[in-house]
Parts: C-alpha cells; structure tokens; sequence
C-alpha cells in the first residue's frame, strides 16, 4: 500500500491568505499596531492549519471490503473502513475518494465517489458504506482511494492516496425463467412414452388437478371433480425427478456490423446465467454445462452455489469467438444419456451454426431472434432517488 | 453524515454565525462608545435564527434582499462623500440630478471608516434573513472580518484586546462548523451530479433502442454509485469534546503566535499612525489663554486629562511622590484689560524659531535628584504638553518635544500632530523634587544671551501693573501695612498675600453667576474681585495674586495647568482628570533669595533668579490627606492600569521599546542584523544592496525580478528533490512486514485477536507451533480450566476460517466477517466468564 500526501492551499486559502497579506502590509507600513495583532491572530490560524491538514492524515490507513463477485443489477455494497493509529489525536472530515472503471476502458470512464468520514477517534476506526449500481456485466477495477481533508478550516487541503487495487467480477443479470421456458422443459412429455429413472415414490403427493389429455391415465381421473365440473380431470401429482439438462450456451461472434450481435450475447449469457442460478436453487439433480465462447468450458456436477460462482466468474469477461463446433458438438452429444434434454443458447442460428444436431428432445434458442426474449423476464431498472429521475422500463 | 446530524451541525453554525456577527459589531460598538447598532444586530441574530432558520416564517427573497443591499450601499457610499442627507433625498437628489451638490466632498477619516463599518453591519443584517446557504455563509463572515478591521482602528481599550480573542475563538468555530457543513453538503450535490450524468448517459443509449423493450434492460451504462444513508453518525459524536479541545488548541496556538509576531514584526517608527485610535478631538478645559468671565456654571469634567508617573531618573526605580504635583501648562503673563470690562491673561509670543522646530528640550545640569516623568496625554487641538518644571531632555524624550523659551511651554512639535493620533507618551526629567515633595521654589537658568533677551522681555511684562487697578495697589498696601510685613522681604509678601486670598474672607466658587449680580462694571475684575465681591475661582484668586504681587514690585506670572490627580496604586501612577485644571501664581524673586543647597552643582552665572509657587485658591489644602481608597475603587485603578500597561505596551510600541522588550532580551540588536544581513556576498551576487535602508532596497527591479523568480525556482528544485526520492524509495525492497501486518493483509487479524484473548488466559502460542497445534493444545487444557464447551467449538470454526482464508483464498464477504466477528466476541465473553469463576474460586 503505497501513500503520498500532498497539501495544497485551496481557493478559500487563497483568498484568506490575500486579506491576511493586504492586512499584514496595512499594519506594517501604516503601523498601528492593534492591526499587528489581528494580522498575526489571522496569519497564525493559516499557519497552524498547514501542519494541521498533513498531520490529520497522519497514521491513517483504509480498507476496503467489497465482494468480489455479483451479477449485473444488483446492487454492491462496499465497506470503506479508516483506521487511525494515533494514541491522541482524532481526524475529523475525512473525505474518502473511490473510483470504480471497467478494466481496460480509458480513465475518464472511471466513475469517482465521494463521502464524507466526520469522525475517526484516536486509536479507533470508522466506516462508511456505499453501493455501486452495475448494470454492465465485465470486470470493474477499484484502484486508487484518495482520503482528503480540510479541517478544520478548510483553507488548505491535505491528500493522501492509497493504492488498493481490487478487482470485481459483475455476471450477468440474473433474471426470471417464464412459463415458456418451463413447456421448453417438458416439451418431451406430452405423447411420449419412455422410462424415466425416478427419484424417491414412484406417485407423488397429489397436489392440484387439471383438464385430461391424451395419453393420461384413467386412474388419474378425480371423479368427484369430473362429475361437478362435467368433464374429465385428473389429478397431478408431485413426481420427483432428477431431470438432467445439458445446457449449451454458444456464443459466436458472427461480426455483425449492425452491432445486435452485443444484444444477443448479452442476452445469451443472462439466460444461461438464470438458467444456472435457478438449478442452484433446487437442490438434487445433475447440471451438464458447456459454454463455448472464445474457448470450450465443460461442467457436468450437481448444482450448486460454487458452480454458479464459477459460471457468473467465466460470463462476467466472457466474449464471443468461435462457439461450438460441429466436432465439438457431437462429441458433447456422445456422452449423453437418453434422458438427457440438450438445450442450446445461442448468438446465431441453428442453420448459421451448421444445423448441429439436437436429437428429438433438444431445443435450440436463437438470441438474435426476437422470440428468445419470451425465456426470459429481466427485471426493471430500478430507480434512482438521487437523481430525482426515473428511467424508461 | 446522516441527515439528523448534518441538520445538527447546520444548527450550531446558525447559532456561532450569529454570535460572529454580534460580537464584530460589539467590538465596533465599543470603539464608537456606542452600542445600538450591536444591539440592533444581536437582536436581529437571535430572531433570524428562531424565525428565518428554524421556523421559516420570514425569509426575505433574493431580489429584496439585494435592492435592499444596493439601497444601503449607496446611502452609506454617499456619507463616505460626505452627505448628511437622509436616503429619501438622496434618491430624489439622484433623480433630480442634484446628487454632486449633496455630496460635500468628504468627511474626515474617522467618518468615513464609520461608513465603511456601518454599511457591513446593515448588509449583514439583511442577510441574516435570508435563506442560508453557503454563499450567505461565507459572506457574513468576511464582512464580519472586514468590521473587526475598522473596529481594531479605532479601538484603544484594553477590552478589545480580550474582545478580540473572543472574536477569533469565535471564528474558529464558525469556519470549523462552515467547513464541515460544507464538505457534506457538496458530497451530496456531486453524488446527485453522478447520479444525473449516469442516467442522463442511459437517456442517451435508450433512445438508440426501440422503447418500452426489454432489450433496455441488457444495456450498460455508468455504474451509479449511493451512500448507506443508515451510518449512525451522530452530530454529538463529531461536535464533542475533542472538536473543541482541537479547536482552544489552535486558539492558544494562535495567540501565542500572534504575540511573537506582534513583538518581533519590524518597526521602524516613521510613520505618523503609530499611535494608532482614530478620534475626534476633544474640547478640553485647559486653555491657553484666560478671560475672567461671570456668566454659567463651571462643569467639572471627568475625563482624562493625562496620566502620570515619576521614577528616578539614574536608578529607574519607583519614585513616591507626596502631595499633589503641579503640571505646568501654559504660562500666561501679559494682562489685558478691554473697553468691554473683560479681564484677559496671555501668553507670551511664541519664538519664531518655533516654526522651525529646532528648539528642543535642554539637557539636565547634573543628575542630582533628577526625577523621571512619564506622561501619556489625551490629544487635543491644543499642541501644549504638560510636565512639572523644569523639564530636562532624557535619553528617551521624543524628538518631537520642543520647548519654547519665549512663551515658556512645551509642544508637539507639528510634524508629529496628526488628526488620528489621539494619545501621545512622552517622557523627561525634572529636578523639582525633594524628597518626594515639588519644592516651591526653582532656579531660573539663562544659558545664552538668546535666553537672557527673552527673560528680560517677560521680566518686564511680569514688571508691568496695569492703570486701572490703582486702588488694589492701595489696599495691598495698606494691607500689608496693617500686617506689619517687612516689603523688602519678598518671600513675606508673598506669603501673606497668598494667606490673605486663602482666607475665609474669599469666597471659591463655580457658580461664575453669582458674580454678576454683584460685579461693579466700570471696574477692573480683578479689582472687582478683591475689594468688592470676593467671590470667583482659581482663575480669579491666581488673577488677583498676580496683580496684588506686582503692584507690590515683585514680578508675577499666572500659570495654567493641572494640579493633583488620582493615584493609582496598582500601577503607581497618578491619573489626572480635566476637572483637575487649575490657575496658580509663579513670582519671581532675586538669586540671594535661594538656599546655598538648591544652587549646588550649578554654574552660578547661568542662575538669573527664583521661580516661587504660589497658590492662593482656598478650595486645596495641601495637609488634607487623600480620602481612603475603596475595593471599588481599586478595581477601578486595577482596571486603569491595565489600560496603561495596553497603550504602552501594545498600542505605543515604538521602535525602542520593541528593541528593549524583545531584541535587547535575546542579545540581538536589529539594527546590527540587518547591516550585518546586508553586507552578506549573497546579497551582492544576487545583485541587492542594501545600504540605502531596505524600503529602497525592495523598490528595486532586481527585488522584484528575485520575488517572482525566486520561489519558481525554489519550487522546481523541491519538486526534483520529490520525485528523486519518490524514485529511490520505490526502488529499494519493500520493508519487511510484521506478523500482524501480514495477518491483516491476508485479512486474519480475527485470529490474532483469537491468540490475544487466548495469552490473557496463560494459553500462549509459542513460535514453533503452528496454529491448528496450538488450538489442539488449548483444547486440551480446556478441561482443567473449566471452561465451556462451547469454546471448543468456537475455536474449532475459527481455526477451519483462519486456514480457508489465509491458505483457501477464501477471503471473507461482509455476512461473512460480522459471524466471524460474533465469534470473537462470543469468544471472549466465555473466556471471561471462565476468568471470573476462576476468580471466584481463588477468593473463595
């Protein structure tokens, strides 16, 4: 950690130090004395405050503690603690200077945050709290914190930098799966009979009803039900089943001028990352995971938070290249079992990615297309209060 | 900050602005000797706080506020000009274009600093109601600097000196609480700006987008950046004791430095302002010359004449004087006596060498019994200056005290006079006393023959008896004659006329319209007053002393001045007041008549003869003692005094006394530095000469070229000097880091803490073991000491954290630094409750 404290007069200094010499060459030349002493109770303030502005800084250190990852929308809460490891003397009006700026992007893009730290006792610490809204998935660097102070009379300003260079990690939005992407999920079940490895009792609880349909058992049916409503329905029953999905989300970069193909990678990878995070939330089951992006990552383990670090980590810098390959892909699909749904998330076409076969089951979604927006619900951007502005959702 | 606490420390600068602005202008009131206008504004401070601040009832719009300023502004501009018209006329005189013609051209400078003072005052009272904000701020306490300027001019008392540090005390607190007020609020307006430009920036993108899509959702802009509003931060936790210690810190800081400064800033005593305090002069009662009048009533005034005190001369100890003295002022010898049957004395013309202000006071004959007097008079329109004769030149007298042979009387000479000193010090000798009495009778000297044709004019003016009092030089006779008074005994005649106008025959009064009623017109007053009314005061007696004396043959003058005063014991000086003006008599009377004792050590051909005094008002007795002194009254002196040690030590530090108080003390004469600083080879290589004095030396090209290149250079060496070792010490290795500077980079200084709590209970890590045997040898000691069980567990969970940390790359979020956190604690709560039962037992 590397500190440089600087002091500095400031324009209200300027202008004091102005008044302070006219005074100063009044009294001299004119002599009255009186004027002396006011020009030295002026002058010794200024005086007093230069060594006061660089001793407040004096044996102070900060830290910063944010999380290294979260995903796009949410909101990061970062903890700016200064600690002051003088015996006697406290530092009032800390000014502490953050700046947060995507890495490899210039440094005007850098987003600066000021608070203020009234108060830090001797011997004692304090913190103060802020929270960056990132919208943006990609890797952000907190770099350099500035601690500034004027007290007490702000006539001189005392700066102190701090080089902590942190890094955060922003995936992307985690947004809501709707009702389509469930009948993508079960695409397979209507008409269709095959054995199935079921998890616990082969009949669930009975939870809810619903119309018949071809291909339902009759001794499904609720006759009470059926006879008040004067058609058939049967019950539904909770089924436990580990149901392995194979996720693969294939960014390809097809260089379009237009510049839509941002949009659907954005989209492609908020998906996946749903999709992901809404496996994580229910415990059980097996998640295959491929994305395929400038390289190939492969992940075929239960769901958990870990696997959801890891994906949000790799969407968070990920950029589209090549994506799956007609090799690659059929070398994901050899392994697979029957039961296995293929899904696919892409930045192209299926007949622009070489119509890659997805078996009777699998479903391909184009994140170019219009349609893919019907997977997912995002949620609006929230309101900024401090600007007093609201923003189109 | 949260927002209670920004409105706290918003509320304690609303109350120390207002105490700001009250006090400025109570220091400007004081000087004025008149506080309506502090009054005014007081009022006005606390009410604008009740009313404007707190319950927003009354705020006066911005553009009243400024008409209003502009209204004021130019009304107080037009009395700087010299108008005494009132600001309906003057606009009308605006708008009849008769402005030039109420303007007067100018006032004197006590006016106009009064303006200046008074239009700060009234602007600062317009923006006490109105809305604070920073700019409001910050103007009330730079008009309320700009008055305490103009206050400092004016002001003489003591009290302002305390005043003064009240004020800057004050200030410290206002700018403090300004600064911190302002700091907060400017975070807030730049967050509110990043939060705009942010938006304004997705503004801008979303219109690229079709809207109402979701795609908007997907689109990166600025990251947007807020504050924890929930930081409990309290105003009472920023604005405690130690905000204020720091502050009285500076305060003493600041007083101590601006004693330093005050005592070691050069002086070079040349300029007319060094005495400083700007007033009018005052009509005082001394005068120069006097006409006996016999209508109105004399007022006893108050007001300090001068004041006074005696030391020795050659030992410069306390000299004690008993009785009052007398401090000659003017000497009055010719008589006149007009067709208007008014009674006139005067003085004697002044030397026309005067003019040239070569006369000076002349040196003592020796230094026997040479007694120093110091005299720190009230300036008038009058240059007069008294003492007690003869006066003798001191090493210290001023060079501006002349004395004038001819009229007798010393002065100020006319380069010193100025409209804005209103006090002068000076100091001489005088060989009047003896043994702590002013001896009645003095030598009268001539040195040259200059003196002796000037002695012989006034000789034979003192000689003179007017025609028309021939029948008072019948009485003085006859009266003499009854009392059977040797007339070639001169000493005896003056006694006994002087007993005679002492006696209860005569009448002192005030009340000159008694006088009137029984005056005989036609007739010489003084005449008058002797054989016919025999009611007056001293003017009246000294009047008919002199004339009885010289109808007699014995040469007799009239002086003017101040007799007595009030002693202050606490500075041992004598205070002597206007109502202590006096009128005695002065014979003259020949060489034998002095004690061989009085002529020792002088040249006996310089001796021309005897001054004796004579009083003969009746009011003074000399074997009266002076009434006892009362506590009030020696507060009262402690406080006089008090004003004598400001004006000489502060007001009146002249060159001299700067080199004896302060340079003489350190073995410094600045006068020597300075040549000796002046004939340094720098001084020549860089082209500077000093020789002429410094003011010629800084009005030089070669100076000014130096002062502006001078720091530029300074700066570029330092910032070199900077950068060098910048780059040096980022080269060298890095500092080896301690244990605990290491635990804390890896962010496990909670097992630190682990370790600490642990060695206060005799569980000590000792170096060779690492941290998981440590806790393994803890949890087998556990047992034995009683302690829960529960700490097994903790210890156990914090050494999994400690490892997955510093070793896992696991660093702690922040839910999971406050469990790790509540550990500790809970930690330290059961080794402490282990202690105490520990404890417990032992006692038992």
């Amino acid at each position: 950690m590397l500190a440089r404290r600087r002091v500095s007069v400031t324009p209200e200094g300027w202008y004091f130090l102005f008044v302070v010499v006219f005074i100063i060459c009044a009294a001299v030349m004119r002599e009255v004395n009186v004027l002396v002493i006011l020009a030295g109770m002026l002058l010794g303030p200024w005086l007093l405050h230069w060594r006061l502005a660089g001793a407040s800084l004096r044996q102070l250190r900060v830290e910063r503690r944010l999380p290294q990852l979260t995903t796009a929308g949410q909101s990061v809460p970062v903890q700016i603690t200064v600690y002051n490891q003088r015996r006697r003397r406290g530092s009032w009006c800390i000014t502490v200077e953050d700046r947060i700026c995507p890495v490899g992007q210039p440094s005007r893009q850098q987003q600066p945050i000021q608070m203020l730290i009234p108060y830090v006792a001797a011997g004692s610490s304090a913190s103060s709290h802020y929270h960056w809204m990132i919208d943006q998935r990609g890797e952000y660097e907190l770099s350099q914190i500035q601690l500034q102070t004027r007290f007490p009379f702000g006539l001189l300003q005392s700066r102190l930098g701090f080089s902590q260079p942190q890094k955060l990690l922003v995936g992307p939005q985690v947004g809501e799966l709707t009702s389509a992407w469930d009948r993508l999920l079960e695409s397979d079940r209507t008409g269709e009979h095959h054995a199935r490895p079921l998890a616990g009792r082969t009949d669930g609880d009975y939870y809810a009803i619903r119309p018949w349909r071809t291909g339902d058992s009759r001794r499904w049916i609720h006759w009470r039900s059926t006879a008040r409503l004067g058609k058939p329905v049967v019950k539904q029953f909770e089924r436990q089943e580990q149901r392995q999905l194979f996720l693969l989300l294939d960014l390809a970069d097809d260089a379009d001028p237009a510049g839509s193909n941002q949009l659907s990678v954005e989209l492609a990878a908020s998906l996946a990352m749903t999709v992901v995070h809404t496996a994580c939330r229910q415990p059980g089951g097996q998640l295959l995971l491929t994305i395929a992006g400038q390289q190939v990552h492969n992940w075929s383990t239960a769901p958990s938070r870990m696997l959801m670090e890891e994906v949000a980590s790799l969407l968070a810098t990920i950029q589209p290249g090549a994506g799956i390959s007609q090799p690659g892909w059929q070398q994901q699909l050899a392994g697979l079992r029957a039961d296995v749904l293929p899904v696919v998330i892409s930045t192209r076409s299926q007949h622009a990615a070489g119509e890659l076969p997805l078996g009777v089951a699998g479903s391909w979604i184009d994140c170019s297309h219009p349609d893919a927006w019907h997977y997912l619900r995002l949620a609006p951007h929230r309101l900024d209060p401090a600007a007093g502005e609201k923003l189109p959702v | 900050m949260n927002r209670k606490a920004h409105q706290r420390v918003e509320g304690w600068l609303q109350i120390a602005i207002v105490m700001l602005v009250s006090s400025g202008a109570l220091l400007l009131g004081s000087g004025q000797r008149d506080f309506q206008l502090a009054t005014l504004v007081l009022f006005a401070g606390v009410s604008s706080i009740i009313f404007t601040d707190r319950l927003g009832w009354f705020r006066l719009p911005r553009l009243l506020a400024n008409v209003l300023m502009i209204l004021l502004a130019f009304y107080w501009l037009c009395v700087f000009f010299g108008s005494d018209a009132g600001i309906t006329e003057l606009i009308a005189a605006v708008f009849s274009g008769r402005l030039t013609s109420v303007l007067r051209g100018g006032t004197d400078s006590f006016s106009r600093l009064i303006s200046i003072a008074s239009l700060l005052v009234y602007v600062q009272l317009v923006m006490l109601y109105q809305k604070k904000t920073l700019r409001i701020y910050g103007h009330l306490a730079i008009f309320s600097l700009l008055q305490v300027v103009v206050a400092a001019l004016i002001n003489t008392g003591w009290e302002f000196g305390l005043g003064l540090v009240l004020y800057i005390t004050i200030s410290f607190f206002v700018i403090s609480l300004f600064h911190l007020f302002r700091q907060a609020t400017l975070i807030e307006r730049q967050l509110r700006r990043a939060s705009q430009k942010a938006n304004r920036h997705r503004q801008a993108q979303l219109q690229q987008l079709q809207p109402g899509s979701q795609r908007a959702a997907l689109i990166g802009s600025l990251p947007v950046p807020s504050l924890d509003r929930s930081a409990r931060v309290t105003a009472a936790g920023v604005l405690g004791w130690g905000f204020t210690r720091h502050l009285l810190g500076i305060g003493v800081g600041t007083l101590l430095f601006s004693i330093a400064f005050f005592f070691c800033m050069p002086r070079t005593g040349s300029s007319s302002w060094q005495q400083p305090g700007f007033g009018h002069y005052r009509q005082v009662g001394f005068r120069r010359d006097v006409q006996l009048s016999d209508v109105g009533q004399l007022l006893m005034s108050n007001e300090i004449a001068l004041k006074v005190s005696y030391s020795d001369a050659t030992t410069g100890g306390e000299y004690p004087v008993f009785r009052e003295p007398y401090m000659r002022g003017a000497v009055l010898t010719r008589y006149r006596y007009d067709n208007q049957g008014n009674s006139h004395w005067y003085a004697m013309e002044t030397s026309p060498l005067l003019s040239s202000e070569s006369l000076r006071v002349p040196e003592p004959l020796s230094s026997r019994d040479l007694v120093r007097q110091e005299v720190l008079i009230e300036m008038n329109d009058d240059p007069a200056l008294m003492a007690i004769f003869p006066v003798y030149k001191l090493p210290d007298t001023d060079q501006y005290v002349a004395y004038d042979p001819s009229s007798n009387q010393l002065h100020l000479s006319r380069s010193r006079r100025s409209p804005v000193v209103k006090q002068y010090r000076y100091v001489l000798a005088t060989d009047a006393f003896r043994d702590g009495v002013q001896a009645e009778m003095n030598i009268k000297l001539v040195h040259d023959s200059f003196d002796k044709d000037l002695f012989s004019r006034e000789l034979a003016e003192m000689e003179s008896v007017p025609t028309g009092i021939a029948r008072l030089r019948r009485f003085t006779s006859e009266h003499l004659e009854q009392a059977n008074i040797d007339t070639n005994n001169p000493v005896l005649v003056c006694r006994t006329l002087e007993q005679f106008l002492q006696s209860d025959a005569f009448q002192y009064t005030l009340n000159l319209g008694q006088i009137q009623q029984l005056r005989q017109y036609g007739r010489d007053q003084v005449e008058d007053f002797v054989l016919n009314h025999r009611i007056g005061n001293c003017e009246y007696y000294a009047s008919a002393l002199v004339l009885m004396l010289r109808s007699q043959g014995i040469p007799a003058r009239m002086i003017i001045g101040f007799r007595g005063g009030e002693l202050n014991q606490t500075g041992n000086y004598f205070t002597v007041y206007q109502r202590n003006a006096h009128a005695w008599v002065e014979a003259f009377l020949q060489p034998d008549r002095l004690s061989p004792g009085l002529t020792e050590g002088v040249d006996p051909d310089k001796i021309r003869g005897v001054w004796l005094r004579l009083d003969p008002t009746p009011v003074f007795r000399p074997e009266q003692e002076a009434p006892a002194r009362s506590l009030s009254d020696r507060v009262v002196d402690a406080f006089d005094y008090l004003q004598l040690l400001w004006d000489n030590n502060v007001l009146r530090l002249n060159p001299e006394q700067q080199r004896q108080a302060v340079f003489q003390q350190l073995g410094w004469d600045p006068e020597q530095g300075f040549q000796s600083l002046a004939s340094l080879p720098l001084l020549s290589w860089l082209r500077l000469d000093f020789s002429g004095g410094w003011k010629s030396a800084i009005i030089s090209w070669q100076f000014l070229l130096w002062l502006v290149l001078g720091p530029c250079l300074v700066w570029l060496v330092t910032r070199q000097l900077r950068q060098s070792l910048l780059a040096r010490q980022a080269s060298r290795p890095a500092a080896q880091l301690t244990r605990s500077e290491l635990l804390e980079q890896a962010r496990c200084g909670f097992f630190l803490e682990v370790e600490l709590l642990l060695a206060g209970h005799g569980l000590k890590r000792q170096v060779s073991q690492t941290q998981r045997e440590f806790i393994e040898s803890c949890q087998r000691e556990l047992p034995a000491r009683e302690i829960a069980a529960t700490v097994d567990g903790l210890l156990n969970t914090l050494l999994e954290t400690y490892y997955r940390v510093r070793f896992g790359n696991q660093p702690l979020d922040e839910r999971d630094q406050g469990q790790v956190d509540q550990q500790v604690d809970l930690l330290r709560q059961q080794l402490a409750v282990a202690g105490s039962n520990q404890v417990t037992e032992v006692r038992g």
